[in-house]
């Protein structure tokens, strides 16, 4: 079984309706065995595409992913199909449980894909679903399980060839608190009988059993302090698109406008702005990255707020 | 992959009961077509074969005797039955049987002479007064029938006789039907046999030629039933292509989350092909059955040829893998990762 996974300066970049998002920009990570990971972020921090680099289901744009040995991101389709059987073990947000098959047919279909018979395929996963606490139920469909079942049955289906690897993507959002629990403590298990075990989840129920909880979302300065009056000279970049969001601006003279950078390198400009306008609020407010760039096109001073003191003094609540 | 296969199948058994059986019901009107052409196919062979085995001796320039109606000139029609060839005559006549008219082909000849059809049932002609007919009429011997108003009495019953896509062939006596449709006048339309010297004025036709001559009338149905069973084996593939494909799409986030656990796509696709093929060769086995109850009760003689048993599961087969392709290419382009999507995505 290999002893760490090891990712360097991770990039994932893609086009999105003409647009280029990087989801992960330089994203690193060192994970042992014995060792669970929780990655914890708001939607769209990267966590799921995270997730899928590990898994061998997404090819990264540069950089590193290694587990053991074995450089991930080198391998060819038929490898990845293979890394993926042998290695990794997936425990999927909704359970994604086969809903024509059994709990025991549905923990043996991995083993079933690498080539072992169908009967010893059963019998390992009647051994696994045991572990899980599901011996009883495993000739029930997925339709006759609770939510916290199927989620076991999904674990059971993640480790039952004995991955050195394990992937839980959300494992415990579709549950009530005993049943992400029962969870909870299954991957603890796992996570003891020596596994890598990486999760993404918003839970912070899973932060005190984790080993290392890694912030998915860039960290944003917080700010405070009283406004400040800024100025820039006509073509000068207020903020880039994907920079981390730190202040909201009001413009008290001259004009910017909003404008997106596209991926064939060219840019479209959605608005422009003029005194009393301001921008950059809903990112410094929720604390997302900037969604689009803001250049002056004029001479232009601006009043500049931390998000709190912008909700206080301009929208008033 | 048997496990997903039949697993998938009886978790949506309503939904491909139905597509079998309306497979199945394509495939039977495949398999009577199908039976409809073999045996306009072989209907004048057959036919002409029970008539005998004797070339034809027509007029020069007529196609053949079933289909022109064309006399020989008597001085030549009677040198060469001096030359010891048989007199026939053919034309078409008003059959009534229990007050039923429909067309027949008449086929006057001489009893006890080359025209010796094999009966199914009663005797040969032996004198005035007396027909032989293919039992696809319904007669039965001892049963009085009309043509074109005359009285008969039926004294055999033949197998395989009829001509022109189900008309039969009523074999009477030469005179009778001299009398009956021509007013008693000598004609002949063809000697059987082959003369030592063909004289000026007529040419030989063998029984095949014959046979081709009659099937030419048909020609036309069997293009368009031909056509039909084209359009039907589309028919067919499309039902099982739609329903392929519809289980792909329902199936796409197992799909995805089989792609995500390692499955190869061949095996997925595999899977689908595995369906497609099910649902072929069942509906064809269910056909199968359908077109024995079926054939018996359908209007006109259908003739299902052994061969269609093997080569119409076979074609299903290929047209099934052909549909199911829609379906493959689908599982082939599903990305595992949708395998990450949340609950309703």
């Amino acid at each position: 079984m290999s002893d760490v996974l090891t990712v360097k300066d991770l990039v994932v970049e893609y086009v999105s309706e003409g647009y280029r998002v990087r989801p992960l920009d330089g994203f690193t990570l060192t994970a042992a065995r014995g060792e669970l990971t929780v990655l914890l972020g708001p939607s769209g921090s990267g966590k799921t595409t995270l997730l899928s680099c590990l898994g061998g289901i997404l090819t990264p744009t540069a950089g590193s992913i290694r587990l053991g040995e074995t450089e991930i991101t080198e391998l060819g389709a038929e490898a990845l199909e293979r890394y993926r059987r042998q290695e990794v073990g997936f425990v999927f947000q909704a359970f994604n449980l086969i809903p024509s098959l059994t709990a025991q047919e549905n923990v043996a279909i991995p083993l079933i894909m690498s080539g072992v018979s169908r009967k010893a395929a059963l019998a390992r996963a009647a051994d696994t679903l045991a572990t899980v606490g599901l011996a009883d139920r495993r000739h029930h469909k997925p339709r006759g399980l609770s939510g916290g079942q199927q989620q076991r049955v999904a674990v059971a289906r993640g480790i039952v060839h004995e991955p050195a690897l394990l992937l839980a993507d959300e494992p415990t959002a579709n549950l009530d608190y005993v049943q992400a629990e029962a969870i909870i403590r299954l991957l603890r298990d796992l996570r003891d009988q020596g596994r890598i075990i990486v999760i993404s989840t918003h839970d912070a129920r899973l932060v005190p059993v984790a080993d290392k909880t890694v912030q998915m979302a860039q960290d944003v300065e917080t700010v405070h302090g009283a406004p400040q009056a800024v100025s820039y000279a006509a073509g000068e970049t207020i903020f880039e698109q994907g920079d981390p969001p730190r202040l909201a601006y009001v413009v008290e003279s001259g004009e910017v406008e909003v404008f997106r950078r596209l991926a064939d390198g060219g840019e479209t400009v959605l608005t422009a702005l003029g005194p009393g306008k301001y921008f950059g609020e809903l990112g410094a407010l929720m604390g997302t990255p900037r969604a689009a760039s803001v250049r002056a096109t004029t001479d232009c001073t601006f009043t500049a707020y931390g998000p709190h003191e912008f909700r206080q003094e301009v929208l008033g609540h | 992959m048997w496990l997903l296969t039949i697993r998938d199948l009886t978790h949506r058994a309503t939904r491909f009961v139905v597509v079998i059986l309306a497979t199945a019901v394509v495939f039977t009107l495949l398999f009577l077509m199908t039976g409809l052409v073999e045996q306009f196919n072989r209907e004048p062979f057959l036919s002409v074969a029970a008539i005998g085995e004797e070339n034809w001796v027509v007029p020069a320039g007529v196609s053949g005797p079933v289909t022109a109606s064309s006399t020989l000139d008597a001085d030549l029609a009677a040198q060469l039955i001096d030359a010891g060839l048989e007199p026939v005559l053919m034309a078409r006549a008003t059959l009534t049987i229990g007050g039923t008219a429909s067309e027949s082909v008449v086929l006057g000849h001489l009893p006890g002479g080359a025209v010796d059809p094999p009966l199914w049932d009663g005797r040969a002609l032996a004198g005035a007064g007396e027909v032989v007919l293919d039992r696809a009429t319904g007669v039965a011997v001892g049963e009085d029938i009309q043509l074109s108003g005359t009285s008969f009495r039926v004294v055999g019953v033949t197998e395989d006789t009829t001509l022109l896509a189900g008309q039969p062939i009523v074999f009477v006596g030469l005179d009778d039907v001299r009398t009956t449709l021509f007013g008693g006048a000598p004609v002949t339309s063809a000697v059987l046999g082959t003369p030592d010297v063909l004289p000026p004025g007529v040419q030989i036709l063998t029984p095949t030629q014959v046979a081709e001559d009659a099937l030419g009338p048909l020609e036309s149905a069997v293009s368009s039933i031909d056509l039909i069973r084209v359009l039907l084996w589309l028919v067919a593939a499309i039902i099982i292509g739609a329903v392929v494909y519809l289980s792909a799409l329902e199936r796409s986030r197992d799909f995805a989350v089989m792609r995500a656990v390692g499955a190869p796509i061949r095996k997925l696709g595999g899977s689908l092909a595995i369906q497609a093929l099910v649902i072929a060769l069942v509906g064809v086995a269910v056909a199968a059955v359908l077109q024995y109850f079926i054939v018996p009760v359908f209007p006109m003689t259908v003739r299902v040829p052994a061969r269609s048993l093997w080569q119409l599961p076979l074609v299903a087969v290929l047209v099934s893998l052909g549909a199911a392709a829609g379906g493959m290419r689908r599982v082939r382009r599903t990305d595992p990762a949708q395998a990450f999507a949340g609950p309703g995505a």
